[in-house]
């Protein structure tokens, strides 16, 4: 998000802001296009606060206290998932093994099953693992994290230099193939039928006309 | 066709999906997200040694840093990235009010906010992007697969990389290489031994690339797609 929100040369991200350093298409489509990418920051210990109840503390501080909440939190996260981890490294347990076992439960109930105390669940609400608070996803499936955290997510994360729709202008603009003249903005797909082997897809503008696109093929993104 | 679950589960299909497709489609879970972004008169936060991230208990919860940028001494805040219910706080307010009182919550941690601010902008989806609940994983196999003949689905709802690019990618590149099997009957790219191997998040190594690419290049020489070649040039 960039002009006319902001002023000319600044950019702020508005939708997806950073990216694993495991994500190799994503990486290899951003060297592709010559684009650069930069280091997330998320919760550095050097440079990041945590502010609660008025009260202001440096990530670093916290952690250079084993007695912390914060500290206590994210080593028990650690030991919590070091059994997963050390498996799924050792190619022992496939992923699909870890979400046999652990599809089941919710992020809160792998925390709870792995002997998290009440003192330090509130911790994992209050600070996350470096990613933010994690109160409000504490409903959601433990797979979903445990996957982040098999990748070292919370240390390892990019941002894309001026912003990340340099990619999707990239994609769109590209000089060899100028996407940008196939696409077909503000339409919604009312509906899918297939006849005498083709697929014709129903679309309404926003203006209210409506078009069908024929194909063979069709591949819903 | 580029249509996110909730809005796919609108579409009438004819004919129908296989159910477990279509319970897959209805059922799979997006989380709800706000994010607030604030222009400053300068960068302020990095003379107080601070470019990480800001974490607390305030209705804003995570505050993030753009970097400094070139030919501007302007600041950019993220000054909340919110999700599910801490969204929610902000998705019944107007644009003004969420920056009004992202201001107001930033002034209580860095009280310089208040002469700083210059502007903001706001950005809110009910459908963000999927995220499973629990016992939802099961939804990867209906949604991976081809759901119709000669009809496939893609995008990060597809995929185990939930709310990135890298899953759009990865499936889209994936129901393409459906495609090209099924126009090919000689082709067996690394795909075939990925989703065998079980570990999608490999499918960006170097080998599978180079091999896809060179069966793209030849689909392309036989005008099979018009636009893959944009992926690979």
């Amino acid at each position: 998000m960039g002009s006319p929100y902001f002023d000319r040369g600044v950019y702020g991200e508005a939708g997806d802001m950073r990216f694993p350093g495991h994500h190799k298409i994503l990486i290899k489509y951003i060297d592709m296009f010559k684009l650069e990418k930069l280091p997330f920051p998320n919760m550095k210990d050097q440079s990041s606060l945590l502010f609660f109840s008025g009260e202001t503390a440096y990530v670093h501080d916290e952690m250079s206290n084993s007695n912390s909440l914060l500290s206590r939190v994210i080593q028990k996260w650690k030991k919590s998932v070091a059994p997963i981890r050390e498996a799924w490294e050792a190619k022992t347990m496939s992923w699909d093994q870890i979400i046999a076992q652990y599809s089941h439960l919710s992020l809160l109930g792998f925390l709870e099953q792995s002997g998290w105390t009440a003192d330090l669940i509130e911790g994992f609400k209050r600070y996350g693992l470096g990613l933010g608070a994690y109160e409000s996803i504490l409903h959601l499936s433990a797979t979903e994290i445990l996957r982040l955290f098999m990748h070292s997510y919370e240390s390892d994360n990019y941002q894309l230099k001026n912003g990340i729709e340099r990619l999707i202008d990239s994609f769109l603009f590209d000089d060899a193939v100028p996407l940008h003249q196939h696409l077909c903005y503000d339409c919604e797909v009312t509906a899918v039928h297939r006849r005498n082997g083709e697929y014709e897809v129903s679309c309404t503008k926003r203006s209210g006309s409506s078009f069908v696109l024929r194909c063979d093929y069709l591949i819903m993104l | 066709m580029t249509v996110p679950l909730p809005r796919l589960s609108e579409v009438v299909f004819e004919p129908p999906l296989n159910p477990k497709v279509q319970e897959a489609i209805d059922d799979s879970h997006y989380v709800r997200s706000v994010k607030i972004l604030l222009q400053t008169k300068t960068p302020f936060w990095i003379n107080k040694g601070v470019d990480g991230a800001v974490i607390s208990d305030l209705p804003i919860r995570n505050t993030y840093f753009a970097p400094p940028f070139e030919g501007s001494a302007k600041g950019i805040i993220i000054a909340s990235y919110v999700w599910e219910k801490d969204a929610d706080h902000f998705l019944q307010m107007s644009d003004d009010d969420k920056i009004t009182e992202a201001v107001s919550c930033l002034t209580q941690i860095f009280p310089e906010m208040a002469n700083e601010f210059e502007h903001g902008a706001c950005s809110e989806w009910r459908d963000a992007f999927c995220i499973f609940r629990p016992g939802q994983d099961k939804y990867h196999h209906y949604l991976r697969a081809e759901v119709g003949p000669n009809l496939y689905l893609a995008g990060e709802h597809c995929s185990v990389e939930h709310g990135y690019f890298e899953g759009a990618l990865e499936t889209g590149l994936r129901a393409a290489a459906n495609i090209l099997r099924q126009l090919d009957p000689e082709f067996r790219c690394k795909f075939d031994e990925l989703l065998a191997s079980g570990n999608p998040q490999d499918l960006g190594g170097s080998g599978c690339m180079k091999h896809l690419r060179n069966k793209m290049d030849q689909a392309l020489q036989n005008q099979l797609f018009a636009s893959a070649r944009l992926c690979w040039s």
